[in-house]
């Protein structure tokens, strides 16, 4: 039986994908889910109750402060809480990726300096943790909608398709972040800002429509942000509302740059991150 | 150049620069290569020679600046025992963690658990206990366990048989003979300790300086190693050695007999002297003595003789006494470390090289001739009553 062949040079492109294997990343990330998901909730009193209380409170804490304290209102009579909670998810789903995939490199770096494992892996194993809790959030919202408005149905494509762009979008800036602060951790010390302007920016507690009457005819700038298409995608689904707004097209562009692009930069930086960590 | 069958690693011109400061230097130069497949080579060379470096490239750590490799098959590298283990999972998650980091996937994990879990030697009770209530040395071995356990045509080691206590040190070394000559596995294997090395590796590579000075029979490339690093070495000012390890806290300035000639049974005095910057607490120095082939024969060391002073100056000396120097005829060197709270701040191998001129340990008694390094141990003959 002949074994494969491997081979290594110093003028190997480090985009080349020769060696890559999706199979091996996968399972890595899986193995380091399953660790955090070991880890999750060792020693709390409330243990697992915070999968589903912590979307409660998030929940909560929007409609608190936008809806009674700035009494931001949805559109077309729709109820507040139903409207808001639609793209609540998601954003969580965004928010968790980033914030525990960016700095998941520099944290694991006495690993990456003794075991040769794919380090994508480690972003990427924050995606499999966010998609259980994001499960619940989704399943929470869709008994609240179930609920509130009588409408049980379920667009399981278009369900798919916007928590793929989420997925793919926040791996993608995690990605970015993850492998610049092997160089620079500056990036790690701004992130809870760089999360906090991202929700503020996000049409999660308010209607995008809102973007109409900031920037004028440079509103396009508003939707760089992918969670703008996310968003609105997300409420399409739930609550049937308007989707198309010429501009949503940039967040769709942006998701697939976003990903493309932090894909490429962390493969740059695997090859050096032993030297540079 | 064809990659004919018999050989599981090719290196071609394989170099690694590293820029310090805007200066270049090369941590690996001109490397060129072939490992039989099957067969066990051995990594010799101080620190700082490129041993770690050209063990990262060949993981896959870290890429080449020149030069190429290939291999055949697939390739771990075990660098240290443990890697991953996280305190608060139990022994058998961290076994699945492991592993997986390893690049085995979970059914080939559970096909091998149990004996995993026999080899280490952990009790039922403890593997579903988190790894925080274990005994360091209980880590160790499961550690180790993990290792020993992974599939892989090509394994890397380094510096893991020093692990854990003596029996379990040569569990693991019998279970390394047991990869190469059984399974057939190619083992590049990386150690201070020349004499497991030589057992486990009739080849070897001496790396001096980034470059590959020699390469053949293993004990020839230990002897020299070993009279290399003897002669190279300036013993009087071990301020001056780069080749050191340790956080640098605390540096041992010298290390000398002040004996002049050294005799068996004889008494002799060790001065050593350290440069800190602050009041040392809870500091120990271990030093080794090693015979010439490389061989560990004696500690000496503060703790163990119970000299445990509560605080020492930032800067000063100690001395050593032997009553009767134990050691026969013939050479050997001092390893040495200084140790303050646990933590390693200096680690020298081969500070110090002397010769000892024979003698007889017992007044009266005979020289015990023989070639070999040897210590007396005080005992008396008897007849039975």
């Amino acid at each position: 039986m002949s074994k494969k062949i491997h081979s290594v040079s110093s003028t190997d492109f480090f985009l080349n994908l020769r060696n890559y294997d999706f199979k091996k990343v996968y399972s890595i990330a899986y193995a380091f889910a399953r660790r955090d998901l070991q880890l999750r909730y060792v020693q709390t009193r409330l243990g697992w109750f915070w999968s589903i209380g912590q979307p409660l409170l998030a929940a909560g804490l929007i409609l608190i402060v936008f809806s009674w304290i700035v009494k931001i209102q949805a559109p077309d009579g729709i109820d507040y809480s139903i409207y808001a909670f639609a793209s609540l998810p998601s954003w969580l789903l965004m928010q968790q990726i980033i914030l525990q995939g960016s700095p998941s490199l520099v944290h694991n770096q006495h690993i990456i300096s003794k075991v040769a494992f794919p380090r994508q892996a480690l972003p990427l194993s924050k995606v499999l943790v966010g998609l259980l809790d994001f499960g619940v959030a989704s399943l929470m919202y869709y008994v609240f909608r179930g609920v509130k408005l009588g409408v049980w149905d379920f667009m399981v494509f278009d369900f798919l398709f916007y928590s793929s762009c989420t997925i793919f979008a926040a791996l993608g800036i995690t990605y970015w972040i993850a492998a610049i602060s092997t160089r620079f951790r500056d990036w790690l010390a701004i992130l809870p800002l760089l999360i906090q302007g991202l929700f503020l920016l996000s049409p999660i507690a308010y209607p995008s429509s809102r973007f109409s009457s900031a920037l004028g005819e440079n509103i396009w700038i508003l939707y760089l942000n992918p969670m703008v298409a996310i968003s609105d995608g997300f409420r399409s689904l739930w609550l049937k509302t308007e989707l198309w707004n010429e501009n949503i097209y940039v967040s769709f562009i942006m998701v697939f740059l976003l990903f493309v692009s932090g894909f490429i930069a962390i493969r740059y930086a695997e090859n050096k991150m032993v030297d540079t960590l | 150049m064809s990659f004919s069958d018999n050989i599981a690693i090719q290196i071609k011109n394989l170099g690694k620069k590293y820029y310090l400061k805007s200066s270049e230097s090369w941590a690996l130069k001109n490397i060129d290569l072939s490992i039989e497949a099957g067969s066990a080579l051995g990594i010799v060379g101080h620190n700082g020679a490129g041993k770690s470096t050209l063990l990262k490239i060949l993981s896959g750590l870290t890429k080449p600046s020149t030069g190429s490799f290939k291999y055949r098959g697939s390739l771990t590298s075990l660098l240290e025992v443990g890697t991953g283990f996280h305190p608060d999972l139990s022994g058998i998650e961290n076994i699945y963690l492991s592993a997986a980091l390893n690049g085995m996937n979970r059914k080939k994990i559970q096909k091998k658990l149990s004996q995993i879990i026999e080899f280490s030697g952990i009790s039922e009770n403890y593997i579903y206990q988190p790894i925080k209530h274990y005994s360091s040395g209980m880590k160790v071995r499961l550690g180790f366990s993990v290792a020993a356990h992974i599939d892989s045509d090509i394994l890397i080691v380094d510096e893991i048989l020093a692990v854990g206590d003596r029996s379990f040190q040569e569990k693991c070394f019998r279970n390394m003979q047991f990869q190469i000559n059984q399974n057939g596995r190619t083992v590049i294997f990386v150690s201070h300790n020349l004499f497991a090395l030589k057992e486990l590796c009739p080849k070897a590579i001496l790396l001096e300086q980034g470059e590959l000075t020699q390469f053949g029979d293993s004990k020839k490339i230990c002897e020299t190693y070993i009279r290399n690093s003897l002669s190279g070495i300036s013993y009087l000012d071990l301020s001056k050695r780069k080749d050191r390890k340790g956080s640098g806290e605390v540096r041992i300035t010298k290390l000398k007999w002040k004996t002049e000639i050294l005799e068996t049974g004889k008494p002799a005095i060790l001065h050593i002297a350290y440069e800190g910057e602050e009041d040392l607490k809870d500091f120990n120095i271990k030093i080794s003595i090693n015979g010439e082939d490389g061989r560990f024969l004696s500690p000496l060391s503060m703790h163990s003789n119970n000299f445990r002073p509560t605080t020492m100056p930032a800067s000063g000396d100690i001395e050593i006494h032997i009553e009767k120097l134990p050691w026969m005829k013939g050479k050997y060197y001092a390893d040495i470390r200084a140790i303050e709270r646990g933590i390693v701040c200096d680690d020298l191998r081969m500070a110090y090289k002397f010769e000892i001129h024979g003698g007889n340990y017992i007044q009266g008694g005979d020289e015990f001739n023989s070639k070999k390094n040897g210590v007396f141990i005080p005992h008396e003959w008897n007849f039975p009553k």
